[in-house]
């Protein structure tokens, strides 16, 4: 101690007159005893030498750190496979995940009656600055087969060729054991179709083009395609550890439960200056003469290009910020029912779909047992939450004296609003709706216990219609579980899901109300919430469709699904898949529409070809399949049994499924070779057969000025796979120009001979 | 006085034009009298078994023979490609060309790889290791790079593959970042 103060103060002394000093404190202190005027104007002069001196340090230090890379940093988004809800490309770099960044998408969907293929090209950049691994993602729908995979990584060109997913598992697990990294993401939601592709180079470019058939089946008088791009965040529930200690008498004395860990941290991609620009076209042929057609969320231009074919596209390309909803009517309901025909692997493929009469007789409707449950979490903070408390107040508007309801509501934990359904009296229905008007989000989502409680709640005594309203976002991750609990203890009761917001898990809730019996309503927007609410409750308010059946004519032996055959309520279809050799004769549809029977007779002959059937049927069978798993849960055997059937299917339609993948293979055309094999710079050529408009391209011309500052990869050596590590060479420099040197050595000999010549001595002298 | 200046400035000239010309000869005479000293070098390995240093001070060790028949041309190959080691002779990029698979060798283009610009796909290139087992490459593939980094998949690498690199293009003046690469496949 007795050292620091005289060498501070030597140091004082000196600085005040020659290099200025940042320490202002102690000076000020020693200032203060002779106080006089130029003490005061030596500690400003110090004062202003400091200032400067610091500014100019920290210019220096901005100047030789280089501001160049600061400005092309980008900023990744770390996210998680579950929570992918439109196409994305995750990179994973030394165990960070994040998002790449998506340059463009490009859609286009070309609809033929009542099937629709859909091709998907994305491009991604890598603005990381290492080498990646990536795993590209797209929800795909419901009832969508994926069957093509296209890939442009740098210039690589991949095409995906449909495998058994155990044999890629067998590689991977292989490479595993040799000591490499793990680089496999296992699919976790079975509508997300997912690829995984090693090695994108720093700065390199992704193009990826899917390809997948669908089936579009008319609902309430309306046929409807949908386009997911928005991105919401999902809640993963906590896993609970509970630690218990025994007391001596054997009884547990303390237990304290604590969740493993924090609370994911969910990002949502923000990006003020970067847009994900999409473009959407689509090819209509309806087959019938349209009523009405309009995009539900998006203006678009509707061209009519002939006598029953229009195309609808973008008034260019727009911000990804909600789903692409189109909507189509006719304007003759008989076209409802219809019968196309596709013949593949010499075997007929037929596509029936059938909407039951309209009209129902609404004066006779039965009593019904009605639980709401309605998810309180906080993802469905804001606009969900309220549309939803609008919609559930609607629905208990609608509530008849002999009606019975109770209400749910969940989120970490749940509570209802009567112990027992009450019956809907105008007090008790007061009551309740000021009850939902009260509700205020929070917390994650725990759905079990809630749902559990929900199918328990109904008093089993009654004969009256069991329904259960679910009313969620449904932004869950732990499907299964939830999807046995329905199958297992749904008994008479049905379930139907109702989906609010502009992103919700619609798979989740399409095939909770299947397994549930009931059926799936999407909500987008607020003012459709009365429309939609009302006519989901008309629809179940009236008896449904019971004990359908299909008879196929005598010698026709073919396998249809879906098996059994659904209950419909107004406004649903039926849209069976059959396949069979030599289609004739006349099926016949049985049914009951509450006491009454109905019958559909079909003429197999009369359906007209469209492509696309054949996989609509494999696709069908697929989740069929899936379905039949979730009821057999526990028998090991019979799931066997499954999985070879469901897998049997896939490779034989050609078809992504749970257990079929897309394995990569390289197509990338070879160079024409000259004798002297000198190649430099030839433009990528593109392999025969690809869209050029999605993958050929140069950098400059489709990167931002600001991401053109990004290095370009490196160049790769690499065989036709995806799943490979790699390193990273540095070539040495490898010129000497020992020739130039040389040539430039004999010039300067050259030159001081010449001058030695001019500085000879005169002859004369 | 005037004259007594100009021969001065000669003899300057004169001693920069020889100090120039000493060392733009040393690399050729390196690389000329490189190949007879590691020659022996190679010979001795080749009869030992064990990779050795060519002299006390030298920074790197004599691993293998290329030879292209149809050219008529071998280079020893070194261990390393340091830039001490490349004006010598050629060198391995990759660390030890005798346990990866893939052989990434990398030389001067106005040297030891200056019949990279003669080759032509389908010729073929052997290359002996330390361990004197042959093996032949038959080259399938040419490329420029822009950047001076390349990226080998080790599935690439597993299917034995010679990698020769050199800068691009070899009547450059001036250094850079391309390079030029030859791919053989082992036959």
């Amino acid at each position: 101690m007795k050292n620091i103060y005289p060498k501070t103060n030597q140091f004082q002394h000196d600085s005040v007159h020659n290099t200025p000093s940042p320490h202002m404190g102690p000076q000020t202190t020693h200032a203060a005893a002779p106080s006089n005027y130029q003490t005061i104007k030596t500690i400003f002069h110090a004062l202003g030498f400091g200032i400067s001196g610091f500014i100019l340090l920290t210019m220096f230090a901005i100047f030789i750190s280089n501001p160049t890379e600061a400005a092309t940093e980008i900023p990744q988004v770390s996210i998680n496979l579950d929570d992918v809800d439109s196409g994305q490309l995750l990179l994973r770099s030394e165990n960070v995940i994040s998002l790449a960044l998506l340059l463009t998408t490009d859609v286009k969907v070309t609809v033929a009656g009542t099937v629709s293929r859909t091709t998907v090209s994305q491009r991604f950049i890598n603005t990381g600055a290492t080498w990646a691994e990536g795993v590209y993602a797209f929800p795909v729908g419901e009832n969508a087969a994926v069957d093509s995979l296209k890939m442009r990584i740098g210039d690589r060109f991949i095409e995906g060729q449909i495998k058994e997913k155990k044999a890629a598992k067998i590689a991977y697990e292989t490479a595993k054991s040799e000591g490499k990294k793990a680089s496999l993401i296992e699919q976790r939601k079975p509508n997300l179709f997912t690829n995984t592709i090693a090695n994108i180079g720093p700065g390199e470019i992704v193009t990826v083009q899917i390809e997948f058939q669908s089936k579009i089946s008319p609902r309430d008088g309306f046929w409807e395609m949908r386009i997911p791009l928005v991105s919401a965040p999902q809640f993963m529930p906590q896993p609970i550890l509970q630690h218990v200690n025994f007391g001596s008498k054997g009884f547990a004395n303390t237990a304290s439960n604590e969740t493993l860990d924090q609370k994911r941290d969910i990002k949502i991609p923000v990006h003020d200056e970067l847009i994900n620009p999409v473009d959407i076209s689509i090819d209509l042929k309806p087959g019938f003469t349209l009523g009405s057609l309009e995009s539900q969320f998006h203006p678009v231009n509707i061209q009519k290009v002939s006598q029953g074919q229009y195309k609808i596209g973008l008034n260019g390309p727009v911000s990804s910020d909600r789903d692409f909803v189109l909507r189509w009517t006719a304007n003759n309901k008989d076209v409802e029912t219809s019968l196309f025909k596709e013949t593949a692997q010499g075997v007929d493929h037929l596509l029936l779909t059938i909407t039951p009469p309209f009209e129902v007789n609404t004066t006779q409707t039965p009593p019904r047992e009605i639980i709401f449950v309605q998810d309180i979490s906080g993802s469905m903070s804001g606009e969900p939450l309220r549309q939803s408390k609008l919609g559930l107040e609607m629905a208990l508007q609608r509530l008849k004296p002999t009606d019975k309801f109770n209400l749910v509501f969940f989120d970490d934990n749940y509570f209802s609003y009567a112990v027992d359904p009450v019956s809907a009296t105008a007090a008790e229905k007061a009551k309740a709706i000021k009850l939902v008007r009260s509700m205020q989000s929070r917390g994650g989502t725990q759905m079990y216990p809630a749902i559990s409680y929900a199918l328990s709640n109904f008093s089993y005594k009654t004969t009256a219609m069991k329904q259960l309203i679910f009313l969620t976002d449904g932004a869950v991750s732990s499907e299964n579980s939830l999807f046995s609990l329905i199958s297992n203890s749904l008994g008479t009761a049905r379930l139907f899901t109702i989906g609010i917001g502009s992103a919700p898990n619609s798979y989740f809730m399409s095939r909770a109300a299947e397994i549930g019996r009931g059926s799936h309503l999407h909500i987008g927007k607020t003012s459709e919430i009365s429309e939609k609410m009302n006519k989901l409750f008309l629809k179940i308010e009236n008896p449904a469709v019971t004990d359908l059946k299909l008879t196929l004519p005598e010698g026709f032996d073919a396998e249809y699904y879906p098996s059994p055959l659904p209950d419909l309520y107004v406004g649903d279809p039926v849209s069976i898949s059959i396949r069979g050799q030599n289609p004739t004769g006349v099926a016949t549809l049985n049914g009951k529409i509450g006491s009454q029977d109905w019958t559909v007779k079909v003429p197999l002959e009369q359906a007209a070809e469209t492509v696309g059937i054949a996989k609509v049927w494999a696709r069908d069978k697929i989740a069929n399949l899936e379905r039949s798993l979730i009821a057999q849960s526990g028998n090991d055997q019979s799931q066997e049994n499954v999985d070879i059937e469901l897998l049997r299917t896939a490779l034989s339609y050609g078809m992504v499924s749970r257990l079929s993948s897309l394995v990569a293979l390289d197509v990338t055309p070879s160079r024409p070779t000259t004798s002297r094999l000198i190649q430099s710079k030839l433009p990528t050529a593109i392999p025969h057969g690809w869209d050029k408009s999605q993958f050929e391209f140069k950098r400059q011309d489709i990167l931002s000025p600001k991401l053109q500052k990004i290095q370009p990869p490196t160049a790769r050596l690499y065989k036709a796979s995806l799943s490979s590590d790699s390193t990273t060479y540095n070539l040495p420099q490898t010129a000497m120009n020992w020739r130039n040197k040389a040539f430039l050595a004999l010039l300067s000999l050259l030159l001081s001979t010449a001058l030695l010549w001019i500085s000879r001595k005169p002859a004369y002298a | 006085m005037h004259r007594v200046a100009l021969r001065t400035l000669a003899y300057t000239v004169m001693a920069a034009g020889l100090i120039l010309l000493a060392r733009a000869s040393e690399v050729p005479l390196k690389a000329l009298a490189g190949q007879f000293l590691l020659r022996d070098v190679w010979k001795q390995t080749l009869t030992s078994g064990n990779e050795l240093k060519p002299w006390a001070s030298a920074d790197f060790k004599v691993t293998g023979e290329l030879t292209i028949p149809r050219l008529g041309l071998s280079q020893i190959v070194l261990d390393r490609a340091s830039g001490e080691a490349m004006s010598w002779s050629i060198g391995a990029v990759s660390s030890d060309p005798n346990t990866t698979n893939a052989i990434i060798l990398a030389g001067h283009r106005d040297t030891h790889m200056k019949f990279m610009a003669k080759l032509r796909i389908g010729d073929l290139v052997n290359f002996q290791a330390s361990d004197a087992s042959i093996k032949t490459y038959k080259i399938i593939k040419s490329m420029v790079l822009e950047t001076p980094q390349l990226n080998v998949e080790d599935s690439f690498a597993k299917a034995s593959q010679i990698i020769l690199t050199t800068c691009w293009p070899f009547n450059g003046t001036q250094q850079g970042p391309e390079r030029y690469i030859l791919i053989g496949q082992q036959v």
